[in-house]
Formats: structure tokens, sequence, C-alpha cells
């Protein structure tokens, strides 16, 4: 067995594979219909879209996303390395990645701009904080949350 | 947020939204070099410690008040109430960010 507890430092493809195998993880806490899981749901579901974020960061800034040193890089690009490394503000990431916005527009005609205000009522909502909130929210919300994360990952992918 | 001249769909969208929330304040601001824009709603009444239902009310009412080209165009919507203003310090959503880093 790896070490799960070991630092990796992933690649776009390994970042939408956790981001599948996540999914499925809040898909089992869900099938069990109790409100007691509804938390870890909730937590999971944001934690696909920001996997799936940061694999696309990691493609749209190559170079950043290939650097192990911060310190090595400028201001700007040192901005995107914490997003991509450190941070779990999903608005921040998703207003760096306008080609997925670019995509939705596009796609208009065939609900686009839904799914567009779907993921920015996501990226508003869910925060990392959510792991270690003690308030408790229903499985049903949970479940909704995550049909709506579901909805999204073939725009994010 | 900077004060600025809001372009009409912002205007459509900030009455929408006063509607519903009656005495809100707002926070707009141009995501620079975009055509996008950022909102921040102010309300006494956003139910404590429930982001997720704010956010589906704030987003249903846009979803209703703009067509699509106009939709795409708000970038975010944050809703606060009050008190969390005084403690983030800041309208936007890098008031928040360090603080959510671990």
């Amino acid at each position: 067995m790896g070490d799960i507890f070991q630092r990796q430092w992933l690649t776009a493809s390994q970042l939408r594979l956790v981001a599948d195998r996540r999914f499925d993880d809040a898909n089992y806490l869900r099938s069990s219909g109790l409100n007691a899981r509804a938390n870890g749901v909730f937590y999971l579901a944001g934690f696909v879209v920001e996997c799936l974020l940061k694999a696309r960061l990691a493609e749209q800034y190559p170079t950043v996303a290939s650097q192990r040193n911060a310190a090595q890089l400028s201001k700007s690009d040192r901005v995107i390395w914490e997003m991509i490394f450190r941070s779990h503000e999903l608005n921040d990431m998703l207003e760096k990645l306008p080609d997925i916005r670019k995509k939705m527009e596009a796609a208009r005609t065939q609900g686009g701009a839904e799914s567009m205000a779907n993921l920015n009522r996501i990226c508003g909502a869910w925060t990392i904080f959510a792991r270690y909130s003690t308030h408790s929210q229903t499985m049903k919300n949970a479940s909704h949350f995550l049909d709506s994360v579901k909805e999204l990952t073939p725009w994010l992918k | 947020m900077a004060e600025m001249k809001s372009p009409q769909f912002i205007k459509k969208l900030q009455r929408a939204l006063a509607d519903r929330f009656a005495g809100c304040k707002f926070d707009v601001e141009r995501v620079s070099g975009t055509n996008r824009y950022r909102l921040a709603v102010v309300w006494r009444g956003f139910a404590k410690s429930n982001v997720l239902k704010r956010q589906d009310q704030v987003w249903q009412i846009a979803g209703k008040a703009l067509d699509a080209p106009e939709l795409l165009r708000i970038s975010m919507i944050l809703t606060l109430r009050p008190d969390e203003l005084e403690v983030s310090g800041r309208v936007n959503g890098r008031g928040r960010s360090k603080a959510s880093r671990t």
C-alpha cells in the first residue's frame, strides 16, 4: 500500500483522477441516506470542483505548475502557484480560468449560462471550512449539491 | 471595491435583488481586464451560517432577472451580513483567501 500521507505534486490528469475518486466517495456517503453523513458529501463535492479547477490551472499554466519552489517565480505567477498547490478558494481559481467561461458562453443556447451561474453558486458557497464545521446539513441538500457538481463536471474536464 | 458606474444589466440585477432583500447594500467591481462584474450584497436578513442558501437565493434571482449573455458577465455574487463585513474588513473574495489556506 502506498503512503497516502506523503505530499505529491499532482499533474492535471492525476488531479482529475483524484476528483473522480472523491466524487465516488461522496456518492457512496450519499447512498447511506443519513443526515449524519451530509457534511461529508458537501465537503467532498466541493473538493471535486477544487481538484478539477486545479487541473485546469495546471494545464493552463504549465511552467508554474512544474515549479516546486515558488520563490523562483514572479509575483503574478506565484499567485497562480498558490492556487494550484495551497489555496482552496474556488472563486479565485475560477477567475483565472476564462476558458471555462468562454466554453459556457459558446454553449449558451445549450444551457451554458445556467451552468456558469451554477458553477458561480457552488464556488461562492463552498469553503474548506466545511471540514471543520460543527453545524450539520441535511442529506437532501447535500444530494442536490452533489448533483449540481455532477452536472458541471463535463464543463470542467 | 471601488465606486464605479454600473452598466444597465447590473442595475437591473441590483433592482431584482433589492426587491427580495429589502434594505440591502451593494458593492460592484469590474473584474480587471474583462467585461465581467463581481457583486457583493450586504443584508442584515441573510441566514446566519448558511452561505449555501444565500447563494441559492441570489443566483436564482440572477437567473430570472438576466438573460443568458448578461448572466455570463456576472463573475461572483458575495452574500454577506453586516457583521461578517466588519469581520472580513473587505468586500471581495480575497478577503477570505488567506484564512482558507492550509
